[in-house]
């Protein structure tokens, strides 16, 4: 008996230790995978309202196309800081061991990218305007250097360009 | 955009559209260190778990960028100038958790 109950409570303390150690990453992996993926479907949606296929505001001409005459001009920008999450990081760390493709962080930064462009989108239709040109996307990393125990990663994108108003 | 009392005109582009610059008043430049806040870096730290945007350093990015460009302008408007072309920005990771925004562009005087 005595011994069934030992069996017993090592069993609880090996599967407690089993849920600290994996359990943040299943979590990052089934939720996290969720949370983005619906995430991403709201940007679909609002690139399907503004912009998208048929009329994007945005290029990255330094003169708009056209003779059109234009009213006034500001500067405008939009950023985003989007970080992978641990699943997504481990799966990174695997693949770079061999190399090639990393489809983790290609799918998150493309995904971050296009957020940011979509905000300016929404940002030049709220504040009046009617283009944005000569735009420019800068990318740094937010990532800390590799002594430090801080696992954040992330990395931020701003999206930069003159808004016009035509006459 | 403004900065105290003058209006100044800004813009990325090598000329302010439908404006002639008539003078150049030299380069403008400002630039701001920000930190990451703790709570804010716990937090994100957490949101990093599921992966995704990390609200709390876009909104301290933004208010980082907002005083670079703020302090730009005051350059600019010290120097005399109206307006402020081909304006750029740059980031650098200073240290472990801390960024330095730079924003710099061309004061002009411009009609």
């Amino acid at each position: 008996m005595a011994e069934t109950e030992f069996l017993m409570s090592d069993l609880i303390g090996i599967g407690i230790a089993i849920c600290i150690t994996f359990g943040p990453l299943a979590f990052s992996a089934i939720y996290g995978t969720i949370y983005q993926k619906g995430k991403r479907n709201k940007l679909l949606e609002r690139e399907k309202q503004i912009g998208g296929s048929f009329k994007d505001p945005i290029t990255n001409l330094s003169k708009p196309i056209g003779n059109k005459n234009i009213l006034n001009s500001s500067l405008i920008w939009e950023s985003v800081v989007i970080g992978p999450s641990w699943w997504q990081m481990l799966l990174g760390w695997i693949g770079s061991l061999f190399g090639g493709r990393l489809n983790a962080f290609t799918d998150i930064y493309d995904w971050a990218r296009r957020e940011a462009l979509q905000r300016l989108r929404e940002k030049v239709i709220s504040s009046n305007f009617d283009d944005v040109i000569n735009l420019r996307i800068e990318t740094s990393m937010m990532s800390s250097t590799n002594k430090s125990k801080d696992k954040t990663a992330a990395m931020e994108i701003v999206a930069y360009g003159t808004a016009v108003k035509y006459e | 955009m403004t900065q105290g009392q003058v209006q100044l005109v800004v813009s990325n582009t090598e000329t302010i559209p439908g404006m002639t610059i008539v003078q150049s008043l030299g380069l403008a430049t400002g630039s701001t260190v920000r930190a990451k806040h703790i709570g804010k870096d716990i937090l994100a730290g957490f949101k990093n778990i599921i992966g995704g945007e990390l609200k709390a350093y876009t909104e301290l990015l933004t208010e980082a960028r907002n005083e670079a460009l703020n302090r730009m302008l005051a350059d600019a408007a010290a120097r005399g100038a109206n307006a402020v072309v081909n304006v750029r920005f740059a980031t650098s990771s200073v240290a472990s958790g801390a960024s330095e925004l730079f924003a710099y562009g061309t004061a002009v005087v411009v009609q």
